[in-house]
């Protein structure tokens, strides 16, 4: 008997969902482009969701302003919760219900997987800003209609080593995070190293949120090389930062690469000359991406730390940019408007999409590199766009 | 009594076909429905599987080491040894059982918050190990082959079919003797021991059956959203979610985990289109609230408002807790 | 590398002591002891970037605070579940948990915050060793509490009543020990403990609201090696976990990622094993 209760009610539910779902507003003249965006607004990366968030509300304001082709872009942002299911959902809520016109947004690697496996049957406009692991890349690889705003694993590494060469550095001690994130990195380090002259003579990986890294250091301290790089997520750099100093332990560099920063941590002078790299800084000089912090603060109120705010701005304004392009959003002309791209904004790098080693339309392909310089996030490479010098030696606990 | 059967027999036919049916039109007018709809399908699942363990006084933290194992063996052998998918996700559920059997042995001895510690140490264990090893792709994870072509509604089919069999078998577990010996394990371990019951057998197999059913959920979702990695596979939430729905929705029964998931999923819903970003907090406020007022889930509450309608003196006496 | 383990036990062992106390009078199974041990050290960000105060200092501020959050937690919800089974406490206090952290969420964003103390990253020279200075402040403390709390638990008149509850609630009642009033104030204190440790992790490290989990896992593996409600074999268990850990970090090539198995497979191996502890 309860069973037959229960069955009913699971279908009622599922039938009323639908309901409705199937009334379909009155089409109205002149109505907004939509365009769908799938974001973690909540979960473990919720804060740089947050952050995509605000770029996309600041780039809808400044698109809206004058509208694309007489008419005003909607932007429809669903929540993927950093969950794959949510994220595949989203996706045919976009698609389907919302009838979204092209997708943007896009964050973790596992939700961008659940993503395009369903953009495969409803081929759209994907113009993605997320993940960086090449199991994406390889899964998209024929994909024209994928559109890879951020830098590959690889790229990343590449920047990286690139930039320590600049330094003169020879030797490099490679300490990481033992999930996704950092061993992505790990993979590629050794063949990136050779790639650009130098070796990775020590190579460790460690537990993200672990309060005592002393034993990691004190190895690496030993086996002396030039630079220590730390690639983790934002609550291990303090740590490193106070323990390398406790355990004497001064490389010529000390370069970490979180996806952020600890809020406080300019203030730790532990942290001082430590470098980083990343997409993009606050300090960056370039005057798009001025106005981008400044609009950021009076907007929102506070300062703009994360890379994903530019990223989700810059994201949403190319898009825009490339259906008032095209004449519309039909797919094809869409997709060779977006391939046309040429754009440089608050990242202050320009933005064109061009092949990938698998991908067919990659957007950004390098890091800059900066250095913590009493509290400022000092850009020191590459050379163009330096707004200081790197310290090298770095002067750790003098 | 046959008289009142025969229209609920109908009835139950009648929404096992919309059941089959209902997937392809709506799929043409709201695929959106059809994939939430499923994605609440492996949850109530898992959160069924959870729920025969239970009755044991099993309380376990181990789901997502059963899932993980189902989704991992499947993707491995589907991948590296052109297994179909099918006989993937079969082998991958097959293996849950074993290790399965394996913990439920050499935990035999413990109770309570000890048998949660060890089931939660062997699912952590083992993340720690597919993180490490090359063989299973590392932290980085694994991509999976579609199962059935990532068709929707064909998926839907598929999972629903799990999930009646989850149903049933869950069911018939509580119409059949086992109930019996279940329930008297639960209550008391060693009384139960002296009465006769084979306490060894039925504690692993409950294991087994539980396992069975979260490697295929495991390996089904592996199928059908592409991907896995040790932290996602292998982690807590995974075992909690399994836990949470059963409780919510009223221990020890069919009824209870999936009338569970299905409202918690819901509710997520709702939540969070009425709060916004901040919708956890109340999640967690709501499973503190449960337990505070409503111990014996929402299928208690309608037992309790059922049998006070009825004659007071007409109580059930299945009030074993 | 024998002194870097003990000192990371001395951490761990702040943060489970406060568990052991609650499980061992009340039998409660906190699954929120890593969100208060969270709040706390929020509390010690806060303390130190608005008004300056060294979390050292605050410390008789943070328990204070954390001991009444914790009473008001304990009388609005975990009083009611006592009689019920375990399973029910268990998920009440993991609903705390999740509320706790999603407030923390809500309130100061997900962003960590570290507290730029000047002496963090201080070395202080032992014999021919140099070793950081928080955690052997943080080493000091944990000992000194946890030794603290066995002499209050064995010789004071409120000592002696929550080890008399611990091992008979009919009992105490029946020689007139109110035994309500003795369970509101072993939470409390075990907030309190909680709370202390998290300052001292805002001392060392950063606050944010992800920190909680993970330290209520290394604390619960703490005490089921110390056995369960065993306050002086916290510290014994929380030695055999910084050890072994350190040991596994420092000396197994790739030891790094391994060490994390180090923890989970000890909790097994115990629980299998000896499960009423090593050190009953």
């Amino acid at each position: 008997m309860r069973i037959t209760v229960l069955l009913i009610a699971v279908l009622l539910a599922v039938a009323t969902l639908a309901i409705p779902g199937s009334y379909q507003p009155v089409q109205a003249q002149r109505e907004p482009i939509k365009i769908g965006a799938i974001a973690p607004l909540t979960g473990p990366t919720g804060v740089s969701g947050q952050a995509m968030k605000k770029g996309y509300e600041l780039a809808l304001e400044e698109v809206n302003r004058l509208g694309v082709l007489g008419r005003r872009i909607e932007l429809i942002l669903e929540d993927s919760r950093g969950d794959p299911p949510t994220g595949a959902a989203a996706f045919l809520k976009l698609v389907t219900r919302d009838r979204v016109e092209a997708l943007i947004g896009g964050l973790q690697s596992n939700v961008s997987i659940a993503v395009a496996a369903q953009a495969r049957q409803r081929p759209i406009l994907m113009a993605w800003t997320g993940a960086a692991s090449t199991l994406v890349e390889r899964a998209l690889a024929d994909a024209e209609w994928f559109f890879h705003y951020h830098p590959w694993e690889y790229h990343n590494a590449d920047s990286t080593f690139g930039f320590i060469r600049s330094t003169g550095a020879k030797t490099i001690a490679l300490a990481y995070e033992d999930g996704p994130f950092g061993s992505g990195s790990a993979d590629s380090a050794e063949a990136f190293a050779k790639n650009h002259g130098l070796s990775v003579i020590f190579k460790e990986a460690f537990k993200s949120g672990s309060p005592d890294f002393t034993p990691l250091l004190t190895k690496s301290k030993a086996a002396g090389a030039d630079v220590l790089v730390w690639v983790s997520f934002d609550q291990d750099v303090v740590p490193m930062a106070t323990q390398t100093r406790q355990v004497g332990y001064s490389p010529r560099l000390i370069l970490a690469a979180p996806p952020s920063w600890p809020v406080g941590f300019e203030k730790l002078p532990a942290g001082n000359y430590v470098a980083g790299m990343a997409l993009w800084t606050a300090e960056n000089s370039h005057t798009a991406s001025r106005q981008f912090v400044r609009r950021y603060k009076e907007k929102f109120n506070e300062d703009a730390a994360s890379y994903w705010g530019p990223l989700a701005y810059t994201n949403l304004i190319t898009v825009a940019d490339a259906i008032k392009r095209a004449g519309g959003t039909e797919l094809n002309a869409l997709v060779a408007a977006m391939k046309a791209t040429d754009y440089e904004g608050p990242i202050g790098l320009p933005l064109t999409f061009k092949r990938s080693i698998y991908g067919k339309n990659q957007g950004f392909t390098r890091l800059i590199a900066f250095q913590w310089q009493n509290g400022k996030q000092v850009v020191v490479w590459p050379e163009q766009i330096a707004g200081g010098k790197l310290a090298y030696p770095a002067p750790y606990g003098r | 009594m046959t008289r009142g059967r025969m229209p609920k027999l109908v009835i139950g036919v009648v929404l096992l076909a919309a059941a089959v049916l209902l997937p392809f039109p709506v799929n043409r007018a709201q695929p959106y429905y059809l994939q939430l709809t499923l994605n609440i399908f492996v949850f109530a699942t898992l959160a069924l599987s959870w729920d025969i363990l239970a009755r044991t006084g099993q309380l376990s933290l181990a789901h997502a080491a059963f899932y993980g194992l189902g989704a991992y063996t499947s993707v491995l052998v589907t991948t590296r040894a052109g297994v179909p998918v099918f006989a993937g996700i079969l082998l991958g559920s097959l293996v849950a059982v074993v290790a399965a059997a394996g913990l439920g042995v050499l935990t035999l001895r413990l109770r309570g918050i000890y048998f949660a510690i060890a089931t939660l140490a062997f699912s952590e264990s083992l993340r720690v190990l597919t993180k490490q090893l090359r063989f299973t792709g590392g932290p980085a994870g694994l991509i999976a082959p579609p199962l059935l072509a990532g068709n929707l509604p064909a998926q839907y089919l598929v999972i629903l079919g799990i999930l009646l069999l989850a149903v049933l078998v869950s069911w018939q577990v509580n119409r059949s003797r086992w109930h019996f010996a279940f329930t008297a394990i639960r209550t008391n371990e060693e009384v139960a021991a002296v009465m006769g019951v084979d306490v060894v057998r039925f504690k692993v197999m409950a294991f087994a059956i539980s396992a069975f059913f979260a490697g295929l959920t495991g390996a089904y979702y592996a199928h059908v959203f592409l991907f896995i990695s040790p932290f996602e596979a292998f982690s807590l939430a995974v075992s909690v979610g399994a836990l949470v729905a059963p409780i919510f929705g009223g221990l020890y029964s069919a009824v209870g985990p999936l009338l569970g998931a299905v409202v918690l999923r819901a509710g997520e819903e709702v939540l969070r289109a009425a709060l916004g970003d901040g919708f956890l907090i109340i999640y967690g406020l709501i499973l503190a609230g449960v337990i505070l007022y409503m111990p014996r889930g929402l299928v208690g509450l309608w037992t309790a408002f059922a049998a006070r309608r009825r004659q007071p003196a007409a109580r059930t006496g299945r009030g074993v807790p | 590398m024998l002194i870097f383990g003990v000192l990371r036990s001395g951490l761990y062992s702040l943060t489970s002591v406060g568990l052991a106390l609650s499980v061992g009078v009340i039998g409660i199974v906190n699954f929120a002891h890593g969100e208060f041990l969270m709040v706390g050290a929020y509390l010690g960000y806060w303390l130190f970037v608005s008004y300056g105060i060294d979390p050292l200092v605050a410390i008789p501020l943070g328990a204070l605070g954390l001991f009444a959050l914790g009473g008001v937690v304990y009388r609005t919800s975990i009083q009611r579940v006592l009689q019920a089974p375990e399973l029910n406490q268990m998920l009440l206090t993991f609903g705390i948990s999740i509320f706790l952290q999603n407030l923390a969420i809500i309130l100061w964003t997900g962003d960590p915050r570290t507290a730029a103390i000047s002496y963090k990253a201080k070395a202080v020279a032992l014999g021919p060793f140099t070793v950081g200075f928080p955690q052997l402040v943080v080493f000091a403390l944990a000992m000194a509490l946890t030794l603290g709390l066995y002499l209050v638990l064995g010789r004071s008149r409120i000592g002696k009543a929550m080890r008399a509850v611990a091992q008979s609630r009919l009992g105490s009642s029946l020689i007139g020990i109110e035994v309500d009033r003795i369970y509101v104030l072993a939470f409390g204190l075990s907030t309190a403990l909680a709370g202390t440790a998290g300052l001292m992790i805002a001392l060392q490290l950063s606050a944010s609201p992800f920190i909680g989990l993970l330290y209520t896992l290394k604390a619960f593996a703490i005490i089921v090696i110390a056995g369960l409600g065993n306050i002086h074999g916290v510290i014994y268990a929380s030695l055999v976990l910084g050890l072994s850990e350190a040991f596994v970090e420092f000396y197994v090539p790739q030891g790094g990622g391994w060490s994390e198995g180090v923890f989970f497979v000890l909790i097994l191996a115990v629980l299998i094993v000896r499960p009423r502890g090593l050190f009953r």
